[in-house]
């Protein structure tokens, strides 16, 4: 893959990830993180 | 177009009406299962309405009537369905009936947005066959019932429509409200953004306006947790439903275990069968069809597979699926040129169709 469009993708994937913070933020899962880990089946 | 998306409305709706009432005149309802089940024919429903009054529609109504509340779980429901159905009951009495009508507007609207976007790729006659596909999928009635699939297939589409229209800030407010109707509207993020970089110079603030299904997501989820008072994090509100992340392949296996282990399970085996055959159709909408809907496809069928529910490990994921267009679109693309195949898979998807929907008439958990 061209390098243009590899910077497209990561620059799409990382505004994604932008919005998964903010989301992550209204959630109440950061800084709160205990459920998060439970989820993932590590913690109590 | 509008006369077949029309057509199919009404055939899907006549159609699982009488499935559905005959179903439960063969074989008489059981006990209720689930939440919020003294809502069923509470308001004198007839039987035509209350066989709707199912799982998460019963979320839904009792949202749309009594609104939000914290420490009972309805936060763990997007508003923006609710919303609608509230605002419709106004007119139309009762709940159900105005879920339904929300629901069939929505889907009316999304099957229009759904040829008309997907024959851009593939021509008109493999979009027509790719709505049919999805309708008939096994998990497709899912699109009639009083949930959100319709109106966050509709919004999502619109969301893709106007971004190959160039016309960013449309997409993003239309991206913004199917944030507001499904946690997965996040995804919309990544092919939106892509859209612009690909087609333009300088996408500056279409970028910006990329954002908003995110945007829809993280303030329609404060606005519940702030109007409730919900304290806990979202995560631990969902904690009752029992769902784990897990690597895909576990969920998988998983999934086989609980399958044989009871001798087939319909909904299971159609999760499981469903998720594989998405994993290979998401390859050929990477190599066939514009890479923005790749970046759709990965990460929410990345999510969908990670996900391990208490009950069985692929819950819902069926009903997951159908609003997953491109992948349906890509399937088309098989089977146009091939009509007896195409009708054979019709009507294979139709009879499971059948199958999972008077199951979940019966209280049964399908999605």
């Amino acid at each position: 893959m061209e390098l243009r469009a590899t910077g497209r993708l990561l620059f799409s994937f990382g505004l994604a990830g932008v919005a998964f913070l903010l989301y992550a933020f209204a959630a109440g899962i950061w800084p709160d993180s205990e459920a998060l880990f439970r989820l993932c089946g590590c913690g109590g | 177009m509008w006369r077949l998306t029309l057509g199919v409305l009404v055939a899907m709706r006549l159609g699982l009406e009488l499935v559905g009432l005959a179903s439960v005149n063969l074989t008489p309802l059981g006990p209720p299962n689930g939440d919020w089940n003294a809502l069923v024919g509470a308001s004198g429903e007839p039987l035509a309405l209350s066989i709707w009054q199912r799982w998460d529609a019963l979320w839904y109504q009792r949202i749309a009537e009594d609104w939000y509340r914290a420490d009972d779980g309805t936060v763990h429901f997007e508003p923006l369905y609710p919303l609608l159905v509230r605002a419709t009951s106004v007119i139309v009495r009762p709940t159900v009936l105005a879920q339904l009508v929300v629901t069939s507007t929505a889907f009316v609207v999304a099957a229009w947005l759904f040829v008309e976007l997907s024959r851009l790729d593939v021509g008109s006659e493999a979009a027509c066959l790719a709505l049919l596909l999805v309708v008939a999928f096994p998990a497709g009635f899912f699109l009639f019932a009083p949930y959100t699939e319709s109106l966050y297939l509709a919004l999502s589409l619109g969301a893709f429509r106007l971004a190959r229209a160039d016309r960013p800030w449309l997409a993003g407010a239309c991206g913004f409200v199917a944030g507001c109707t499904r946690t997965v509207g996040a995804f919309l993020v990544a092919p939106l953004a892509y859209s612009y970089l690909e087609r333009r110079d300088k996408p500056g603030a279409a970028l910006l306006a990329a954002l908003g299904p995110g945007l829809g997501l993280a303030l329609s989820t404060a606005y519940l947790r702030l109007s409730t008072g919900e304290h806990r994090s979202m995560v631990a509100v969902a904690e009752p439903w029992g769902d784990r992340l897990s690597p895909p392949w576990q969920a998988l296996a998983a999934s086989w275990e609980f399958i044989w282990g009871l001798g087939g399970d319909p909904p299971e085996l159609v999760n499981f069968v469903g998720l594989l055959g998405a994993i290979v159709l998401a390859v050929l909408v990477t190599r066939r069809l514009p890479l923005a809907y790749a970046l759709y496809v990965w990460p929410y069928l990345a999510l969908v597979a990670s996900r391990q529910s208490a009950a069985a490990p692929l819950e819902s994921v069926a009903r997951y699926l159908v609003v997953l267009f491109p992948l349906f679109v890509a399937l088309s693309g098989l089977l146009v040129r091939k009509p007896v195949l195409a009708m054979a898979t019709l009507a294979v998807s139709l009879m499971l169709q059948v199958v999972l929907f008077e199951r979940w008439v019966h209280f049964g958990f399908v999605g």
